[in-house]
């Protein structure tokens, strides 16, 4: 029986970006999930893998912009719904797979499932990439932490060790203008 | 007129969810009378969008490490709990491995070189798992990159090099550097492999980091280059560093 997660948990390990309850979380369910899938689903074993990475990624994504702030179930059968969505989805793409069964009682009208789709960029894109890459790993990880992980100034300032939040907000503009010049020098 | 600064500062609030709805609402009827407001709002966009690609895919790609670590303990005879799985990937990636093997020890064959730094590289190394494209079966048409992935993952690294130089003239790119050095580890190019290493670690990207650390103690492995190996491997131990860290510690048991 695996260990299920109380939600106001997981929640906190989102907002924390504690990574390695996060690992901890996707190798606990690692084995439910796959027997479930196998059992609904005719997709081979790559693709359940895969698309349990993506619905890991796409219920971190969605806790973390605010989009899911109270489960009705618990956090696995979330887990689950979205990976049914992505396998439904992927069945469809593919036209070759039967869906068994459908039921699930969880509502994802506000889930945000195209993030992949998105990656594809363009050039202002890829030139913001690169001026992003070549920025110095500090300033990648204030911005990470502000811009993705929406972390308050203070809670960032927590974590890295800053004095204060307005340290870590004169850090992050001069981070912000290093990387509006490198985008002037390749535009 | 507010200065730009608060007008940047406003628009992070409003992505960050952080405006009430009375300031929502000015904020968009702000952004339908000003243009420059407008414009700024658009960039920021952008902004927040890469900040989003950049945080997913490296969630995913720490998910695949762990996936890939599994898989290699699954490999590892004295693993027996993992639960048994075949795919055409994995096939390619023990093909990729046994070539590797036989490549390594034709290599060593012909140079004579039979020094123990060489054979401990041939023991830990492994090339690096295409995790950057989609290899789908059946697929009509394959472009330039999935081309060259699938000519990496089938072990002809010469091959792969060339097709990497090629697509990296239209512009650098640190994921296909990483693979091209890699690629070079595996034909003895290692100079000019661990020249791109070194430049990627300066780079400290995250979705890299660790993978480039592994194959840069394999690269000074390789060259006989002790001192450097062992304090990259302390630097490793000493880190939160998951991807090889098992074969880092015991290689740095292993190395005088």
């Amino acid at each position: 029986m695996n260990k299920l997660i109380p939600t106001s948990d997981f929640i906190e390990l989102v907002k924390s970006d504690n990574r390695i309850a996060l690992e901890q979380f996707y190798l606990d369910q690692k084995s439910t999930f796959l027997r479930w899938a196998n059992s609904h689903f005719d997709v081979d074993e790559d693709t359940i893998i895969d698309v349990y990475q993506d619905a890991i990624v796409t219920l971190y994504f969605n806790v973390n912009e605010g989009k899911i702030e109270d489960f009705r179930s618990s956090v696995e059968a979330y887990l689950f719904g979205i990976a049914r969505n992505l396998l439904i989805k992927q069945t469809i793409k593919n036209q070759k797979v039967e869906l068994i069964e459908s039921n699930t009682d969880f509502d994802d009208r506000n889930l945000d499932y195209n993030i992949y789709e998105r990656i594809d960029a363009d050039h202002f894109n890829f030139e913001l990439k690169s001026a992003f890459d070549k920025m110095q790993a500090k300033c990648r990880e204030i911005i990470m932490l502000y811009y993705y992980n929406k972390f308050t100034l203070d809670s960032i300032a927590k974590k890295l060790k800053y004095n204060n939040s307005d340290t870590v907000k004169a850090r992050k503009n001069q981070c912000m203008k290093k990387l509006k010049e490198l985008m002037i020098k390749k535009l | 007129m507010p200065s730009p600064a608060s007008d940047s500062q406003l628009i992070e609030d409003y992505y960050r969810n952080l405006l009430s709805n009375e300031e929502r609402f000015k904020f968009e009827k702000k952004l339908k009378s000003d243009s420059d407001f407008y414009d700024l709002y658009i960039k920021y966009g952008q902004f927040f969008k890469l900040a989003e690609q950049n945080g997913n895919k490296d969630l995913k790609s720490s998910l695949q490490t762990i996936e890939y670590n599994q898989t290699n303990k699954f490999n590892n005879p004295s693993s027996k709990n993992q639960p048994k799985t075949f795919s055409i990937r994995k096939l390619i990636y023990s093909i990729a491995a046994a070539l590797i093997l036989l490549l390594s020890a034709i290599y060593l064959f012909n140079l004579g070189d039979n020094t123990s730094d060489s054979n401990l590289f041939a023991e830990y190394f492994q090339p690096y798992p295409n995790t950057i494209v989609k290899l789908e079966r059946g697929e009509a048409e394959v472009n330039e990159l999935q081309k060259t992935m699938l000519i990496y993952s089938n072990g002809d690294f010469k091959q792969a090099i060339n097709n990497f130089d090629l697509i990296l003239e239209k512009g650098k790119d640190s994921d296909l550097l990483f693979y091209k050095s890699v690629s070079q580890l595996s034909i003895g190019k290692n100079k000019e492999a661990i020249s791109i290493l070194e430049e990627l670690k300066d780079k400290e990207i995250p979705s890299l980091k660790e993978a480039v650390n592994w194959y840069l103690v394999l690269g000074y492995v390789k060259e006989n280059d002790n001192t450097k190996a062992k304090k990259l491997l302390e630097e490793i131990v000493d880190s939160n560093q998951t991807y090889q860290i098992n074969s880092a510690k015991e290689l740095l048991k292993r190395i005088k």
